[in-house]
């Protein structure tokens, strides 16, 4: 699979221009890159001239701040569902499919930041709703937080494939998320549903064993507890997609089950909407962390830029 | 059968559709925003000084139905304003549905609001072209009539930013040069200060934002003239236009509008309180550009080195037209490269010798004469158009300029190309 890209998710918004643009690497102006030309594909005000508006700086970057654990709700051994309390607007803005956040515990340093999807937003109440698998280094860092957490945001790049998501109406559309990647996939399934599609799910609860998409939302669950990695599995999706009709498909889960299901679903021309899986570390493409390379070996900040799948 | 892709829908574009159409191929005519023309949408002057002549040639060459739709949407006829004789004024706002129904009429596949981004390749010649959502058109000759005017950032760099202008490229996308995709570097025009691009030459007024008397006026005579007070007057704007055949002393002394439907204000851009304190401008306001008050387009940023039968240099499969083709300015001198553009797709794809005008027309003369020029230092600084400047000098030395039809008709004859444009070729 090659990918390529070139859309900022940040451009045109409250956050652009940004650092890169102050540092001659912006991902979509190509005089914000140090060429003597336009040469861009972005379709909205001039992030060049808006620049300039700014008196050649970025505008205000996104701030740490202190939000308030309102519940906690332990699902199994490992993982933790968190309602927080946040500003309004963030909770507005933070209600897109694709949106995360970082968080860290708030005695800790920095580099303690870890991306987390934005599961599910009560705006008129201000909450929102993430949902942490406990296993590494971070993570563990918050197990026992129980009245506040740092939290950094709006991020809006977790899935690839959104203009796939937000362009499809009146469709038949298939949702398979596995383990935690349940998560992201709430808001996906909103979103689906408010363009009057009908959406259909399999669930591999992986480690997990939860089902919270029936929790969150109410779809036709196909199968609730799927092995995808066996044949078995797969074969059960091979017939599902055959006699589905669908046109679009929602695939949250690790690059491995991504590639995994490739073969399966690609012979039926759908419409493919992709978890970000890639390490993401500052969320705002300056430390690399999050780097790809497309097949020409030009470095894709993947934290930012929306990737396209190509065969 | 042959398919050419033209990429572009100004004035140049539709040309070369129409001309290609005729030889036989099999046009398809892509253009990023919801409407024909381009920059013609907010234009109109046409027949004006060695224009005349020009849209003759056209016409005697076969190519006459673009200017039949001018003329026959011409508000005025034959009238005079500074510095230029027997112009006809056509009206923008009817103009371009009328061309759109002609075109599709002749059955060229028409395609709005599809931006093409990229080319495809395999050495030099270009396979297919790339739609914003990553769609390939195939083809076997394309045709690249973009223009040379913005994106943005353009508009910024080298002017006062986007003024909001006819091209909406924050609605429909940017222009991207198809050439420079293609391995091809553009040439950029230069201003008499040495800085690159120029400004668009003229903006246009709501006409019924003016006084009674200033419309009446338009509307019968089709020109309106009121001197500048002394203090006001600046001489610096006629370097940064486009129009060099509309900088002359009198369209500083002078605040000169044209009636094209809108009431077109021969300068590039003007404050707009400035405006208002004129008699009978009280309560005016911009038509296009919307902020015409503070700027205007840039354009010349982007021309395609070619021959003088409108190929690109290096490239198999290309040609150009329009302000992609040089330092041209106007819609006659898009029709007139279009149309060889678009007849010349058809020769290239079937191998044949390629059609160069020969330089007894004025045709001819201003394709050769401004591919000499672009190479020269001094040359790059210059505008080329029948319509004045130096080039209007130059075809009155060379005896290229008349209005006399049958004299056209008759060195055509001599020359064996009369009607060429209407011959089919394959």
């Amino acid at each position: 699979m090659n990918i390529e890209g070139d859309r900022c998710i940040d451009a045109g918004s409250d956050y652009c221009p940004c650092y890169l643009a102050e540092m001659n690497s912006c991902i979509t102006c190509s005089r914000l890159k140090g060429k003597e030309y336009c040469d861009c594909n972005w379709r909205g005000v001039c992030i060049y001239q808006e620049f300039h508006f700014l008196n050649q700086s970025k505008k205000n970057v996104r701030e740490s701040k202190e939000a308030r654990i309102v519940s906690r709700e332990f699902l199994g051994k490992n993982i933790i569902i968190f309602t927080l309390e946040v500003p309004h607007g963030l909770a507005r803005q933070l209600k897109q499919p694709g949106s995360y956040i970082f968080i860290r515990n708030k005695n800790l340093e920095s580099f303690f930041d870890m991306p987390i999807s934005i599961m599910d937003v009560e705006d008129f109440k201000n909450q929102i709703k993430i949902a942490v698998e406990i296993h590494g280094v971070k993570t563990q860092a918050i197990k026992g937080v129980d009245d506040s957490l740092i939290i950094r945001g709006p991020y809006w790049n977790g899935l690839f494939g959104l203009e796939n998501l937000k362009k499809t109406k009146k469709q038949k559309c298939l949702v398979i998320a596995r383990g935690i990647a349940q998560a992201p996939a709430i808001l996906t399934i909103r979103q689906l549903l408010h363009n009057e599609n009908t959406v259909d799910v399999i669930i591999d609860r992986a480690s997990t064993n939860i089902n919270i998409i029936s929790e969150y939302t109410n779809v036709n669950v196909l199968e609730d507890n799927i092995n995808l990695y066996n044949k078995e599995g797969k074969e059960k999706l091979s017939y599902f997609l055959s006699t589905g009709g669908y046109s679009l498909i929602f695939i949250g889960g690790s690059d491995y089950l991504q590639k995994n299901l490739f073969d399966t679903y690609n012979s039926y021309n759908l419409k493919v909407v992709l978890t970000n899986n890639n390490e993401l570390c500052c969320g705002e493409g300056i430390c690399g962390a999050c780097i790809v390379y497309d097949a020409d070996g030009i470095p894709i900040r993947s934290c930012k830029t929306q990737i396209d799948y190509k065969e | 059968m042959t398919k050419v892709v033209i990429i572009g829908g100004g004035w140049a574009g539709c040309a070369a559709a129409i001309t290609a159409k005729k030889a036989g191929a099999d046009v398809h005519l892509y253009e990023r925003t919801d409407m024909l023309l381009g920059l013609g949408n907010v234009g109109g002057i046409m027949r004006n000084n060695g224009r005349y002549t020009a849209a003759e040639e056209s016409i005697l060459l076969g190519a006459h139905e673009l200017f039949q739709i001018t003329d026959e949407c011409s508000r005025h006829k034959n009238i005079s304003f500074p510095g230029h004789q027997h112009a006809s004024l056509y009206d923008v706002n009817i103009i371009e549905p009328r061309v759109t129904r002609f075109i599709r009429s002749l059955g060229i596949n028409l395609y709005l609001q599809h931006r093409i981004i990229d080319v495809e390749m395999t050495g030099q010649k270009i396979t297919g072209v790339k739609l914003q959502n990553k769609e390939i058109v195939e083809g076997d000759i394309f045709i690249e009539t973009t223009g040379s005017t913005g994106p943005m950032g353009n508009c910024l760099k080298y002017g006062n930013g986007c003024a909001m202008c006819i091209l909406r490229c924050p609605s429909f996308g940017p222009r991207v040069s198809l050439n420079q995709k293609a391995g091809v570097e553009d040439i950029l025009g230069q201003r008499a200060n040495g800085s690159f691009g120029a400004f668009s030459g003229s903006c246009k007024l709501n006409k019924d934002s003016l006084s009674e008397e200033i419309v009446k006026e338009l509307n019968e005579k089709g020109v309106y003239i009121l001197s500048i007070p002394k203090e006001d007057i600046t001489f610096d704007k006629l370097d940064m236009k486009v129009c060099q055949q509309y900088a002359l002393k009198e369209y500083a002394e002078n605040l000169i509008l044209l009636d094209t439907g809108h009431a077109k204000l021969m300068a590039p851009f003007y404050p707009l309180e400035k405006l208002r304190r004129f008699k009978g401008f009280e309560n005016v306001r911009y038509e296009d550009p919307y902020a015409g008050g503070l700027g205007n387009s840039i354009r010349y940023l982007s021309i395609a080195p070619r021959s003088n039968t409108m190929k690109v240099n290096s490239l198999d499969n290309l040609l150009c037209a329009g302000e992609k083709a040089g330092l041209f300015v106007g819609h006659t001198e898009a029709i007139v490269t279009g149309s060889l553009a678009g007849h010349n797709s058809v020769r290239v794809s079937l191998g044949m010798p390629l059609l160069e005008l020969p330089r007894i027309l004025a045709s001819g003369d201003l394709i050769a004469h401004a591919n000499e020029e672009i190479l020269k230092k001094e040359g790059l600084k210059r505008r080329y158009t029948f319509a004045g400047s130096d080039y209007f000098k130059r075809m009155k030395e060379l005896n290229l300029y008349t209005t006399d039809s049958d004299a056209i008709r008759i060195k055509l004859e001599r020359i064996n190309l009369l009607n060429i444009y209407q011959d089919k070729l394959i």
